[in-house]
């Protein structure tokens, strides 16, 4: 067994490091990081608009807590509530806190053009900023500046249906920047007199005209020829490239194969979310992203499988109910405080789940089984979607009432431990009978 | 001198720079400066370090956290029993090894 767990680690260690070492990749990872206290922030206000703030939501109406009711002396459902001063309040706050949720949000394709394109500044050794600047540039350029009309932008082409949109712009338009920045026949030279940050606007000139131009010609040219019957660039790459992939991605089938990966990376002890982050920011964060806007109603998506982070707390109940191995029981006691933030390592490298074989099955099953439950119950309508982001360290029960607005959410995750527990059991009782080698 | 650790959100091994400032308190090194933090910001504290300590989940990084310290200070993996029981002494006693003090 450990000649064929090491022939597979020489296979998972260097594909590992190769797609995590991924310079592009790793720029747009970062990108996604830096903007990941927005839709925090996006979230937060979200769930007070929404949650807190509805006059006819969880808190306030007449399906929740009935505060309204309470605060205004009115039935919810009446035409005297509606028009009460209360609801009137409720909702300019509402509309004050929406303002924050378009920043995370709404313009969130626009931010990360700006984000993607600085880092892809650094890696290509270009003037990050002002490759951000272009770049967003470039972005507007292909983005309809009119409704009907008015000259004005459809918010829509700056959110989560415009995340490929982003990504492919801010790519093509850095690599065209960088490129042409770097050709010394395209820079005009100024005397050394000039002060520098007039010189280096100047020295700029040449490479943002060509982008920004050959943007404008292309965008013409799409307009003109209404390919697939979209006149703008984030029509046709949303209807060629992100509808079928978001489709995709939605199915039970890639899930599960995402999730078998993920934890079988983890197995090996490599950072299974690190090295398959791509498929993260590519699928499930525009598909969240689309949920808390309320676009669409994507059952798998970052929040889902955060929520199922909690798994490994299975096996530490189990461990505490079943293991007599004194050694399992002391790396349990370490591990727990932190597993209960959803952090699993010190358990994975400590027990370890690290490469043993006896874990490997439950560990791979167990988020697998919750990943089909979760189907399951979001699709048979038991538990809303995965609507508001959530820091991944939420712990158990929280995470999941906070994530979907309902403690339908939370009642999940609790679900989802009984069933791991079960499932990491028999595999801690089988490991009884293996005697404690490793001993100090 | 600074101890630096690196893991992917800095998040895991925060958790054992605790243990490792209690071991160098009670050892009376006062100079030393632990931290914790995601390998995404490295290149930019890169120029600050004295050792850099990897979490064992990205070790597979190890070629690149070595390319953004071009040489400058002594990078090594940590060892993933010690990792996971958390042993602040042993890392700590293996980040002075490799600063040469012990």
């Amino acid at each position: 067994m450990s000649g064929v767990i090491s022939g597979f680690e020489r296979v998972m260690m260097p594909l590992a490091a190769r797609i995590s070492g991924n310079k592009y990749l790793l720029a747009m990872r970062d990108a996604f990081s830096m903007l990941l206290p927005f839709i925090i922030v996006g979230s937060f206000f979200g769930i007070v608009q929404w949650v807190l703030l509805d006059p006819w939501g969880t808190v306030m109406g007449a399906n929740g807590l009935n505060l309204g009711a309470a605060f205004t002396g009115l039935d919810t459902a009446g035409d005297a509530y509606k028009n009460s001063q209360f609801v009137h309040s409720m909702q300019v706050i509402q509309g004050l806190c929406n303002n924050v949720v378009t920043v995370g949000f709404g313009v969130f394709s626009f931010l990360l053009v700006a984000a993607f394109a600085y880092r892809l500044g650094t890696i290509w050794g270009g003037d990050p900023f002002a490759n951000a600047l272009t770049a967003l540039g470039a972005f507007i350029i292909v983005t309809p500046q009119s409704v009907g009309d008015v000259g004005a932008f459809d918010l829509s082409y700056f959110g989560n249906k415009a995340v490929l949109t982003a990504i492919i712009v801010a790519t093509v338009s850095s690599k065209m920047f960088i490129g042409l920045s770097k050709n010394k026949k395209l820079t005009i030279k100024m005397p050394d007199t000039v002060p520098p940050a007039v010189a280096n606007s100047f020295a700029v000139l040449m490479p943002v005209f060509i982008t920004l131009f050959t943007f404008t010609l292309f965008s013409t040219f799409l307009a003109q020829m209404e390919f697939m019957g979209s006149k703008a660039l984030n029509d046709l790459i949303y209807a060629l490239i992100q509808a079928p992939l978001m489709g995709f991605s939605q199915g039970i089938g890639f899930s599960l194969l995402y999730q078998g990966i993920v934890w079988f990376f983890w197995w090996f002890g490599i950072h299974g979310h690190n090295v398959t982050a791509a498929i993260q920011n590519m699928v499930y964060m525009p598909a969240q992203l689309a949920n808390q806007s309320g676009d669409a109603a994507y059952i798998f998506s970052n929040g889902f499988f955060e929520a199922g982070l909690m798994h490994v707390l299975g096996l530490l109940i189990a461990i505490f109910l079943f293991s007599k191995r004194d050694s399992w029981r002391a790396v349990a006691k370490v591990g727990f405080p932190a597993m209960l933030f959803n952090i699993q390592e010190p358990i994975a490298f400590g027990l370890p789940i690290v490469l043993n074989p006896l874990l490997l099955i439950p560990y791979i099953l167990a988020p697998l089984a919750n990943t089909i439950v979760g189907w399951l119950a979001v699709s048979a309508g038991l538990v809303p979607i995965f609507k508001y982001v959530v820091p991944w360290t939420m712990p158990l029960f929280f995470g999941g009432t906070i994530g979907t607005g309902s403690l339908a959410g939370g009642i999940l995750q609790l679900v989802w431990l009984a069933m791991d527990i079960c499932i990491y059991a028999p595999f801690v009782i089988a490991g009884n009978k293996i005697k404690d080698t490793e001993e100090e | 001198m600074n101890i630096f650790l690196v893991c992917n959100a800095g998040m895991s091994t925060s958790i054992l720079v605790k243990k490792m400032q209690e071991a160098a308190a009670a050892k009376s090194l006062t100079d030393t400066h632990i931290e914790a933090f995601s390998v995404e910001v490295l290149d930019q504290r890169a120029a600050e370090a004295d050792v850099v300590l990897l979490g064992p989940q990205i070790r597979h990084m190890k070629g690149d956290v070595e390319k953004i310290l071009a040489g400058r200070c002594p990078v090594e993996v940590i060892n993933m029993q010690d990792y996971g029981m958390i042993r602040g002494d042993k890392v700590l006693a293996k980040a002075l090894q490799l600063l040469g003090k012990e």
